[in-house]
Order: C-alpha cells, then structure tokens, then sequence
C-alpha cells in the first residue's frame, strides 16, 4: 500500500515534467532544427505544443469520461435481471464495434456530429465505450456466485449488492476496461485533426501534407510519449485503486 | 472465463421480468419505425454542395407505409416468420431509397447527388438488431434470407442511383487499385508479424531471458498509429538515401554469420544483434513482399540507393513496418498464452512416449495451442486492415486514399466508398477467422 502511493507521487512528477518538456517551445525547435537542418521552419508554429496537448488531452478525457458515465450503466444494466434480455446483443454490439475502423469511425461522424472538437469527441466516445462495455460485462458476470449468495442472504437489497459486494469485486477488471477505453481514445485522438478536431496529431497532418519532417516528428513524439504516461500512470491508478490485489 | 453468473435467459425459463413480447425484437421495430421518421435522403446539386433532406413520406406512401406495417409484424412474430418478414423489410428498404433517389434525382443535372442521411443508417441498425433477435429464435431462415435480399436489391440495381454507388461509378479504376493495395498492405504486415511473431511468441515461454518480449510488444501497441509512422518516417527516409542495396544484403549476410556464431557464445547480444537485423530484413522483405502482392509491381535496384528498391521514407516501406510492429501484440500475446495453456499431463504424456523436445512442440504443445494462435491472427489481420486506412497519409495509398480526399474535399460520398468497404473486409475477415477457429476447436475436441 504505501509503496503504490509512493509511485504515486512519481507519477505526478512525470506529468509536470512532461508538461514543463512541452512549454520549452525554443527547446524542441533547436533539437528539431538540428535534426532536420534543411527544413525552414522544423518547429510547428501556428500553435505552441503545450496548447496542442493540452487540447489532445482534453479531447481525450472529455471522451473518456462520456465513456464512464455511459458505457458502466450499461454494462450493469444488462448484467441485472431487468436488462438481461439484451446482453448478447450488446455483446455481439460490441464484437461487431471493435471491428470498425477507428478512422472510419472518426469521419463517418462527421456527418453527424459536424466539424471540430465535439464532433471528435463524441466519435472517440462511441469508439472508446467498447472496452469498457465489455470490460463491465466480464466484470459483472465473472463474480464468484456463492459470495453473491451470501451478501443476499445477509438481507442486502440488489442496490446495496451492487454497491458494497459487486462493485468492488469487479473493480479490477472495470479499471482494466478504462484503461484500455482511455488509451484507445487518446491514440485515436491524433487523427483527430482530419475532422477538425485539433490535438498533436495537427502538426503530424500538416507535416505530412507539406512533407515537413520537423513537425512530423514534433507531433510523433510528444503524443507518444504522452500515451506511454497515460497507459503507465493508469496502471499505477489500478494498483492504487485495487491494494488487495498485489 | 469463469462461470456466469447471470447466463442469459433462455425463453420460459425462471426468471422474474418475464417478456410477453421478445424484448430485442421490439427495439429493432422500434428504431426501424423511427428511422421512418427522419429524413433518409440529403439531395445535393452537386457531390460537396449542402443539401436539401429528404423523408420517405414526401412522395407517395405506399412503400413508407408497407415497411411500418412489416415491422410491426417483426415485432410482434417470433423464428422463421421473423427471420422471413425481416428478408422483406430489407427489400422494402433498399427499394424504398432507392426509388426515392431515382425520384429527387430526376430532371436534375447530371452532377446532381442523393447522400445518404440518418434515417437510411438507423434502418440498417434496425435490421442488425432484427436478425439478432431472429437468429437467436433459432431460425436459419435470417442467415439466408438477409444475403438473399441484398443479392435480390444488387441484380436489380436498387442503389445505383445512391450517392457512394454513383462515386464508384466515377472512380471505378481507381477503386479497384486501392482496394488492391489496401488488402497486399494487410496481407503483408500479417504475413510479417505472424513469421516474426511466431518465434518470439514462442521465445517469450523459455524463460526469464526473453521476459522483455511481452512488453515490448505491448509498448508498440500504445504508440498511436499515426505517431507510429511519422517516427519512421525521418528514419527511413535518411535509410533509404544513404544505404545501397548491395550494401544492405551484405549487412544481412555477415550480420546473420555474426548471430549464429554469437548465439553459443553471449545469447543476449546475438538477440540484439538479431533484432537489429530484423528490423532491416522486415522493411526489405515487406516490400518485397508489398511488390509481388500488390498492384505497384516488384522493383530491384542492385547498385543504387535502397530508394531504388522501393524503400522510401514515405509510402509503402514505413507503413508496412509500423503495421507490421503494431500486428506483433496480438500474435505474440496469443502464441504465449496458447503455448503457457497447453496442460502439463499433455506434455508429460509426450515425454512419456520417447519424444524430443522438437517433436514435442510440434506435435503435442503447437497444435493444442492453434486456436489459440488463430485467434490472435484474427485479431491481427482486422486491426491491420482497420488501421491501413492511415497509411493513405503517408503516402501508402489503399482505401484510405478515398477517406482522405474525401474529407479534404466535404465530399461524404466518397469517404463512405473507402469506409464501407474497410468496415466490410474487417468484418468478413473477422467472422472467417472466428469460424475457422470454431471449425479448428471442434476437431481437436476442445468444444
């Protein structure tokens, strides 16, 4: 316990640092003029990085929490007596779903949805509630029956089972489910810009449309490096989250 | 997985919200009545000008009204019948909008379009979770009778009048050379990461030494697709400029030599050595490859630049790579996890029978791991054919090349010609693979 809340300090200390990476605007632009000295302007200069992943960031947990506050009472829905009728179609839904594309997601919302963020977010949102639908079906279905049994037989309501037995049991896998949501959203999210959703995957886009490798790399590595913290600093949110487990 | 808790109901059996009706069926009628609500139709003068939306109701409602009646009747029919009404609201369906076109675009200039709108996709959704409820009812009949109707409204050329159809019309050269490199740019990073998989899958099992496999894989898998190629980019590009091909052959050639007689000596420096090489081999051989495969024809330039060769910074070469790396999680995950689920009286067994450690794998632990490691080509083969649909940003073409133009230009007809058939391939090759695998789990007695 009190080694993962250690960890949890790095974490912090990772973020800010990366942040205060993403603010030396001059910094990336000798590193990238240095890299690519045929290159005029190596650095992307309609907006500053740290506007960039701070919208790359917004949009993604924008989408993801959506993704929580629908995607888990559905997956409990379907896993009570009242919704069990419509559990394999949200199943097959949701092996169906996984199929699709997720650039095929992005712009057939376009239509929809319309062009610029919220028409990303809402694209990413409908792409990200998968894992964690199906993370909450596993959840919820894969708990052990005699210790249900027994939280009834203590007099415990459906609601109050829910809450104090079933939630906490199926909190691992649900994490489990988020992250992966999370992590899917925030790749997706660089071609975001493709529908006007903006993000870091702008410099990458317009790089390659005007084969500027400097802004293709600026834009490559920080959203790299921004998804290998996330997926990492969620991993220390499960093991924070779920003690018992280690 | 574990035992289910809540398995799901079976009709008439125990359970205390007992439906009259079949719940899943109702909701089918439901969006399929709604859907005749909204407009199915946007009618453009041209294919990137806004248009006008168009319902079903606004002329003549014979159609409109035959459609709601069969609905009504999926919602309150079980089975076979079911299956059969819901074989007809699909004709009903693809005539309707069709006709419809036909009917806005009459007396119209040749560069006139009819998009599709919401109410054309909800149906579709309707009749997806209509022949859910009817296949789950037990009738085949849904199986036969949904391929047969599309196949009645194709011969009778219900959509050609459709937006996306009519964008086919006007790209059809094109069409076919895309979806030609979109499936030569799939087959080939599964073709690669299985060969590369495989081994390392397998390499993943033997002990503490290659416990990094797993997650190297996994760390690939979280670096965006897009970032993923743009980080190759620069790379490859410098690559393919500065090195000549004789040159690369011959640093595979004494690399390999290098490996084999450092694998006895220092194992971990001849892998790392190897994997070096492997990344050089894997671009070369995936372009190769891409070259027989593909459309774009096999080129060979001894004595020039690896450019020469196809090796380029941007195109065919990173894009292979990064769908290559990105398709290793799943094949190396599942070859693990199938090869660590093999039960040991199995093994013992074979042990017991006098055979080699060699013999063993291949004929004990490999074919009990297979489905297993089939799933995990599924997995690979419709997550590469998805995400090929990036590669049309650097330059690798496929039928993101459709996706692409058509956002740039606003014309939605055209996104729609490289997304639905992306979304088809995936999903045809995903219930195949899913189907092979059933086949596979059957005759090794597994299910």
């Amino acid at each position: 316990m009190q080694s993962a809340w250690g960890k949890l300090w790095l974490v912090g200390l990772l973020w800010a640092g990366l942040f205060g990476l993403f603010a030396q605007q001059a910094l990336w632009g000798h590193i990238l003029s240095a890299l690519f000295p045929s290159a005029q302007t190596p650095l992307f200069d309609r907006e500053t990085l740290l506007s960039l992943s701070l919208q790359h960031l917004g949009i993604t947990v924008a989408a993801g929490l959506l993704v929580i506050l629908i995607g888990l009472p559905l997956a409990i829905f379907a896993t009570r007596p009242l919704g069990a009728a419509f559990r394999p179609l949200l199943e097959s839904s949701v092996a169906i779903g996984q199929t699709f594309p997720p650039v095929a997601v992005l712009v057939l919302a376009l239509p929809i949805f319309g062009f610029g963020s919220t028409g990303a977010v809402l694209a990413l949102f409908l792409y990200g509630l998968l894992p964690v639908v199906r993370g909450g079906l596993e959840a919820f279905s894969a708990l052990p029956a005699d210790v249900l049994e027994a939280a009834s037989g203590m007099g415990y309501s459906p609601t109050q089972r829910l809450w104090r037995v079933e939630f906490p049991l199926a909190l691992p896998v649900l994490l489990a489910g988020i992250r992966a949501s999370l992590v899917l959203i925030l790749a997706t999210a660089t071609v975001a810009p493709l529908v006007g959703g903006g993000g870091l995957g702008t410099p990458i886009v317009a790089g390659l449309a005007v084969s500027n490798l400097g802004f293709v790399t600026e834009g490559a590595v920080s959203v790299a490096l921004l998804a290998l913290l996330t997926d990492w600093t969620l991993t220390r949110l499960e093991a924070v989250l779920t003690p018992w487990r280690s | 997985m574990a035992p289910t808790l809540n398995p799901p109901p079976r009709q008439g059996e125990g359970h205390r919200f007992r439906w009259r009706l079949q719940p899943i069926a109702l909701l089918a009628a439901g969006l399929g009545l709604v859907a005749l609500l909204l407009p199915w139709l946007e009618v453009k003068s041209s294919r990137i000008a806004g248009g006008t939306f168009q319902g079903v109701w606004g002329w003549g409602s014979v159609w409109p009204l035959g459609l709601a009646l069969l609905w009504l009747l999926v919602a309150i029919t079980k089975g076979r019948l079911q299956g059969l009404l819901l074989g007809f609201s699909v004709l009903a369906w693809g005539l309707l909008a069709g006709q419809e076109a036909a009917h806005f675009l009459q007396g119209q200039s040749e560069s006139a379009r009819a998009s599709l709108a919401v109410g054309f996709w909800l149906s579709l959704l309707a009749f997806y979770v209509g022949f859910f409820a009817a296949y789950r009812q037990g009738g085949l009949v849904s199986l036969v009778s949904l391929p047969v109707a599309l196949a009645v409204l194709i011969v009778l050329g219900a959509f050609n009048q459709l937006g996306p159809i009519m964008e086919l019309a006007s790209w059809r050269d094109q069409f076919v050379a895309e979806l030609w490199r979109h499936l030569a740019l799939a087959l080939t990073a599964v073709i690669l990461s299985v060969v590369v998989g495989l081994p390392l899958g397998v390499l993943a099992t033997r002990g503490a030494a290659f416990a990094w496999i797993l997650p190297v894989t996994g760390f690939l898998q979280t670096i965006p697709s897009l970032a993923l190629f743009g980080l190759l980019l620069p790379v490859l590009a410098t690559l393919s400029q500065g090195v000549r091909l004789e040159v690369a052959l011959a640093v595979l050639g004494v690399g390999l030599l290098a490996t084999r007689l450092l694998w006895a000596a220092q194992g971990g420096l001849a892998l790392l050595v190897a994997l070096s090489l492997g990344l050089l081999a894997l671009i070369l051989g995936g372009v190769w490859l891409y070259g027989l495969l593909g459309p774009d024809g096999l080129h060979i330039a001894l004595n020039a630049p690896l450019s020469e060769s196809g090796v380029r910074g941007i195109g065919a070469a990173p894009a292979l790579l990064a769908l290559t790396l990105y398709a290793l999680l799943p094949v190396v995950l599942n070859v693990y996890t199938g090869l660590r689920g093999v039960p040991e009286a199995a093994k013992d067994a074979g042990r017991g029978m006098g055979m080699s450690p060699r013999q063993l794998f291949w004929r004990v632990e490999f074919p009990l791991a297979l489905p297993l490691i089939l799933e995990g080509l599924r997995g690979a083969a419709s997550l590469t054919i998805g995400i090929t649909t990036v590669a049309a940003l650097i330059g690798a073409g496929g039928l993101g090349f459709f996706v692409l133009r058509g956002v740039e230009s606003g014309a939605n007809d055209m996104v729609l010609l490289g997304a639905i058939p992306v979304i088809g391939l995936a999903l045809v090759v995903d219930t195949g693979l899913r189907l092979a695998g059933l086949g596979l789990r059957r005759r090794l007695g597994i299910v």
